[in-house]
């Protein structure tokens, strides 16, 4: 009836999680990865490995919402212009370049996993940078392509990444549980910041500007919780139950993130197709 | 060449037969409609203009759906009209999110009320993302698109923009015929 | 369709998938099978209209819910359980029990019910009754449709000069009540060329609909107060001299007394009453009356509220007095192309009907507009006394229902009432395209054939002005027959007179006067087409007693009426029932129709249910947002009579506080189970569609 923008409506739960899950998985690799750069064989292959399952599982996500799952092959072809292609190719390279660790693992061959484990290195980071990009393709959703979307995604999966390490460590490797709550907190604190700041920066009278702030906001709550949470987790000193808040904690920061994914891609609006000057002659 | 259209809105009445001869040309399923008809108001009662707006895809010229196509199954063929190749499709549906005009399909089968049979001739997409496609076939032999052929008040203007001959030429050149968000360069105008 | 596509073959033919406006069309086949239905530029009168319906019969054509065969009933009634019959054990047994019932109880026990008309044989129908010896032939429309303002303009003008506007001709153009768009393509086409020449447009109608959105000015009247209106443009443009005092004096009589009478409405009395801004209705008349010449386009509104003589009597003489009437670009008289004209008495055989017979008929006492012969139009049974006849066997028991193409369990008012009568009824045949929710209830199912399964004219009343064209079969679904092959088949073993052979005796028939027979008429191009006679009752005189325009009709006068118009509240209004009106705050009007559908056909269609998928309502976006209602919202409307479950749209077009109602739903989105049959308009007996009172919230989604 009236002229509105309008929002796109394809992008739903199953692209948000895989976005959520490959900027998750590939973050977890990149911050575990640079703990143990220069002591690879005191990594241990678990957390090493979930990098990669959390994006392979995404990947899932990914092949569930296509319409006809065996052209996925397909999907890297125009590679030269479409970041979805470019975002193909680096999961693949990512996911293949673990499996290769993987099986170092499991043959022994220790040697090479540094060199797989550098190049992994290389692919997470063009993993995590792919959501950021592949939304920005989309010219006329002005709100992806804006710096707040893309710093808060970016601060968003890294935060979430370093609480699953956090969550982990208490059943995988302990000893990194201390300075993964560290950096958690770090994260989810600049995440925060980023977020609050540049929501009350944006106005309420346009449409578009109430729904950007909304999205921005979604993160706060959980985000705040998860905080406080960890806050607690640092003061008491006893593992297992910092093991445990932690835990509680990348819960409530996993849904934090995925909530603001949720509430991007629903407010990715268009500008209206007919505006007020179809009625003046 | 390229193709081109003029749609005059003192002309279209809403009436939908576009829309129709469209749907029974290509066989569509529910809720797919390739050409629609927006229904837009300004003002408040007692003094209200409504307009009747058939959209479509507008076959730009620098496509968004295109660009962000990861298999290169929308492509752009004779005369400026974009095509897809649906065996290539892989129905990710990036294309739909990208269109400034929401101008893709997507049929589902659940979309469709239970008392409506569904239509054969949907086999073929199913699972691929479909639009308006100029009915290029038409074209190819010397054919008007459906919606154009159908339009009782004969709203629509169909040509080559190129020659400058057509009407759609006259029209566009003189500035008469105007785009809708025309940053993307459509091939489809109207007159207000 | 690819290159290597099988040869087009492409047959012209008519459509008729409305039945009212003919368009001419051209089918394309592809290897035998119908690909795609196109206008037909080239046709003289229609010259390339179409609409959605039309071009989905395809769908409609190869729908796999088509009526195939002849089916009886297998079990209780309405239980769904049918025996497949031939057609030959189904018209005998359909002939022997009306045959039967008229001999135990009289003809009048039988009804004979047609809902839609699509085609020749419409008035073949009328033909039929009146051979069989029942006075009781009824229609859906009837009373609702076409027949009032018949009435109205025939008792006036002497014809149906309102059904005929000169559009190509004129200047101004007034629509009222009616939305071409969606129901009238030839107008809406000539509407929009006209525009394009420059002509001014105005609309009357409370909601602001397709036609409305090209007006220059919109009247947005309150559903049921346009009497008021008519009279209040009457009086302004008698006041200020804008009438046409050469032709008043020469072609009317009664200006006088129209005068005094008109006099009691004054502009600001009537915008109260209407709801219409005074500047506007002076705008409007103004323009009406001044930038001659001027068409009125009109169509099922002036048969739906309350006082349906009067509207009609009331832009007819809106129309005389400014001088638009039997001129060049004004409204004109309609004239066959030659054919024998199935509109007159002679053809439906009334006179052979005894007068005894025509006493009888239901609602006649009560309502003789409509039910007694008064040598103006038709007359017809009142469907809603008919309805009563057969629940109650009062003033005498109805047994037996004829219905062809008609679907009265949705499409009339009171629904509730007209399936308990379906069900109670004693002997039901129903012919139809579909299992409709009548034909669901039915003792026998005829499978009818659509506009692209037979051969005939389209020479409907109100589409085929000077133009005869010819319909060409194209395709054969199942055993399905044409309602005229039917007709003729049921009168041979009844052995009816004024009866033929065949369908093509028939057709033959009603083609002599031209020369032709059906088959050279058909080599020879299939269409004649006349330009219409302008002027020729201002030489030779207006068919009306007194030869005049009857401003004045003494006719009304002598059968008991008002012989001139005046206003009155609906039977429910805010003015009329003010107590009502305090838990029914809103004015209702029924009836509101969309492009994709026909009344109460086409839901089933997939190709236009996509366009208009749900029952909807329009409710001002205003008070919607008062009322916490969203566009698309599912909200309950009720009556005092009933509810229904639509959909809410919003649209600033629409009074505060009047609401929309689509017509032709089911179940709980059916429309007449909010409309009133028990208060009829006087004389003619019209229920109210249009201007009732209800009420609407916000339901669960």
């Amino acid at each position: 009836m009236d002229m509105r923008a309008f929002r796109q409506k394809e992008f739903g739960g199953k692209v948000a999680s895989d976005l959520l899950l490959s900027g998750a998985g590939s973050s977890m690799y990149i911050l575990y990865y640079s703990l143990f750069l220069d002591r690879l064989n005191e990594a241990s292959p678990a957390m090493i490995l979930s990098g990669f399952a959390i994006v392979l599982i995404g990947l899932f996500f990914l092949l569930s919402e296509l319409g006809r799952p065996r052209n996925f092959w397909r999907m890297a072809k125009n590679w030269r212009r479409s970041w979805m292609a470019r975002g193909v190719i680096f999961n693949s390279l990512y996911l293949l370049d673990g499996l290769g660790i993987a099986l170092a693992y499991a043959l022994g061959y220790e040697g090479i996993i540094e060199i797989l484990g550098a190049l992994g290195l290389a692919f997470a980071a063009l993993v995590l940078i792919y959501p950021v990009m592949l939304l920005r393709d989309a010219e006329d959703i002005e709100l992806w392509r804006r710096a707040g979307s893309s710093i808060v995604i970016l601060l968003s999966a890294l935060s979430t990444g370093a609480t699953i390490i956090s969550a982990l460590s208490l059943f995988i490797q302990p000893s990194v549980l201390k300075v993964s709550l560290e950096i958690s907190m770090a994260l989810i604190l600049a995440t925060l910041l980023a977020s609050s700041l540049y929501s009350s920066s944006l106005g309420r009278a346009e449409e578009l500007e109430r729904e950007a702030k909304k999205t921005f906001n979604s993160i706060l709550v959980p985000y705040t919780i998860s905080l406080a949470i960890y806050a607690l987790a640092i003061f008491s000193s006893q593992p297992s139950l910092q093991g445990g808040i932690a835990l509680i904690s990348s819960f409530i920061a996993i849904y934090g993130s995925l909530e603001f994914r949720l509430n991007l891609l629903g407010s990715g609006l268009h500008p209206p197709i007919v505006k007020e000057d179809l009625f003046k002659k | 060449m390229r193709y081109a259209m003029v749609i005059d809105l003192s002309k279209c009445v809403g009436c939908n037969a576009c829309a129709e001869a469209c749907k029974i040309e290509h066989g569509t399923g529910f809720g797919v409609k390739y050409t629609r008809i927006e229904e837009v108001e300004l003002g408040s009662f007692p003094d209200v203009k409504k307009a009747y707006v058939p959209l479509q895809c507008m076959h730009c010229e620098d496509p968004e759906c295109l660009k962000v196509c990861p298999t290169g199954a929308t492509y752009k063929a004779e005369g400026g009209v974009v095509l897809i190749d649906q065996d290539k499709c892989s129905g990710c549906k990036y294309c739909m999110v990208a269109c400034p005009y929401g101008a893709r399909f997507f049929y589902e089968d659940k979309a469709r009320p239970k008392d409506l049979p569904r239509m054969d001739s949907e086999e073929g997409r199913k699972g691929a993302v479909e639009k308006c496609d100029l009915c290029i076939d038409r074209l190819r032999v010397g054919r008007e698109p459906a919606c154009v052929e159908v339009c009782p008040t004969r709203a629509r203007i169909f040509g080559d923009a190129d020659d400058e001959k057509s009407e759609v030429h006259e029209l566009i050149s003189s500035g008469r015929a105007k785009a809708l968000k025309p940053e993307h360069k459509p091939s489809i105008y109207y007159i207000w | 369709m690819s290159s290597s596509s099988p040869e087009i073959k492409r047959v012209k033919t008519t459509c008729s998938i409305c039945g009212h406006n003919q368009c001419g069309v051209i089918v394309e086949l592809e290897g035998g099978i119908v690909k795609r239905i196109l206008p037909d530029r080239e046709d003289p009168m229609t010259k390339g209209s179409i609409c959605p319906k039309g071009i989905a019969s395809i769908q409609l054509l190869y729908h796999p819910d088509r009526l195939k065969y002849p089916l009886a009933r297998d079990g209780p009634r309405g239980s769904g359980k049918w025996r497949r019959i031939s057609w030959d054990e189904a018209l005998d047994t359909i002939a022997k029990t009306l045959m039967r019932i008229r001999e135990e109880s009289g003809p009048e026990a039988v009804v004979m019910a047609r809902g839609t008309n699509r085609g020749s044989w419409i008035r073949l129908f009328n033909r039929f009754a009146n051979s069989f010896g029942t006075p009781n032939w009824t229609e859906s429309g009837g009373a609702q449709c076409f027949t009032p303002r018949n009435f109205a303009q025939r008792i006036t003008l002497g014809g149906m000069a309102l059904e005929w506007p000169d559009l190509e001709n004129s200047r101004t153009i007034m629509v009222w009540g009616a939305n071409p768009p969606a129901t009238w393509p030839p107008k809406s086409r000539k509407i929009i060329e006209a525009k394009s020449r420059g002509a001014k447009l105005i609309v009357v109608d409370p909601v602001l609909s397709n036609i409305g959105s090209k007006a220059d000015i919109w009247l947005p009247v309150r559903p049921g107060s346009d009497v008021a209106l008519a009279l209040g443009m009457i009086n302004y443009i008698i006041e200020n001299d804008l009438y046409d005092e050469d032709y008043v004096k020469k072609y009317t009589i009664g200006f006088e007394e129209l005068a005094r009478r008109a006099s009691e409405y004054s502009l600001k009395k009537v915008s109260e009453i209407t709801w219409v801004p005074e500047e506007r209705i002076e705008e409007a008349a103004r323009l009406y009356a001044e930038n001659r010449p001027s068409s009125i386009v009109i169509s099922a509104t002036f048969d739906e509220i309350v006082d349906t003589v009067q509207i009609g009597r009331a832009v007819s003489i809106l129309a005389a007095i400014t001088g638009n009437v039997d001129v060049k670009g004004g409204n004109i008289f309609p004239e066959t192309a030659g054919q024998v004209s199935i509109d007159t008495n002679d053809f439906i055989m009334i006179e052979d009907l005894p007068e005894e017979m025509d006493r009888k008929r239901l609602g006649g006492d009560r309502y003789p507009l409509l039910g007694r012969y008064l040598k103006v139009n038709f007359p017809m049974a009142h469907y809603p006394t008919v309805l009563k006849a057969i629940i109650e066997g009062k003033p005498y028991k109805v047994r037996a229902m004829f219905i062809m193409g008609g679907n009265p369990a949705l499409a009339i008012a009171n629904s509730p009432m007209a399936v308990e009568a379906l069900k109670k009824v004693e002997f039901l045949a129903v012919a139809d395209l579909f299992m409709s929710k009548t034909a669901e209830l039915a003792d026998i199912v005829l499978p009818s054939a659509s506009w692209l399964e037979y051969d005939g004219l389209a020479d409907s009343a109100q589409a085929t002005y000077g133009h005869l064209r010819i319909r060409r079969k194209v395709a054969q679904v199942g055993e399905a027959r044409s309602d005229t092959w039917i007709m003729i088949e049921l009168a041979k073993r009844m052995n009816l007179k004024g009866f033929w052979g065949s369908e093509e005796e028939y057709l033959d028939y009603i083609l002599k006067p031209t020369g032709y027979t059906f088959k050279e008429f058909d080599e020879a191009g299939g269409i004649i087409y006349h330009e219409p006679e302008v002027g020729k009752r201002l030489k030779k005189g207006f068919d009306t007693p007194s030869g005049k325009i009857e401003l004045y009709s003494e006719r009304l006068k002598e059968w008991g009426f008002d012989p001139l118009p005046f206003y009155r509240e609906p039977f429910e209004s805010p003015y009329s029932t003010p107590e009502l009106a305090k838990d029914y705050p809103f004015v209702l009007t029924t009836g509101r129709r969309v492009p994709a559908y026909f009344h109460t056909a086409g839901r089933n269609i997939p190709g236009l249910r996509d366009l208009y998928p749900e029952p909807s309502a329009e409710i001002n976006a205003e008070t919607a947002r008062e009322l916490g209602i969203e566009d698309g919202d599912l909200v309950r409307i009720e009556t005092p009579r009933g509810y229904v479950i639509m959909r809410a749209k919003l649209t600033h077009g629409i009074h505060p506080r009047v609401i929309g109602v689509q017509h032709g739903w089911e179940g709980e989105a059916n429309d007449n189970r909010l409309t009133d049959n028990q208060r009829c308009s006087e004389g003619m007996g019209s229920t109210t569609l249009r201007g009732l009172l209800c009420r609407v919230r916000r339901v669960a989604q």
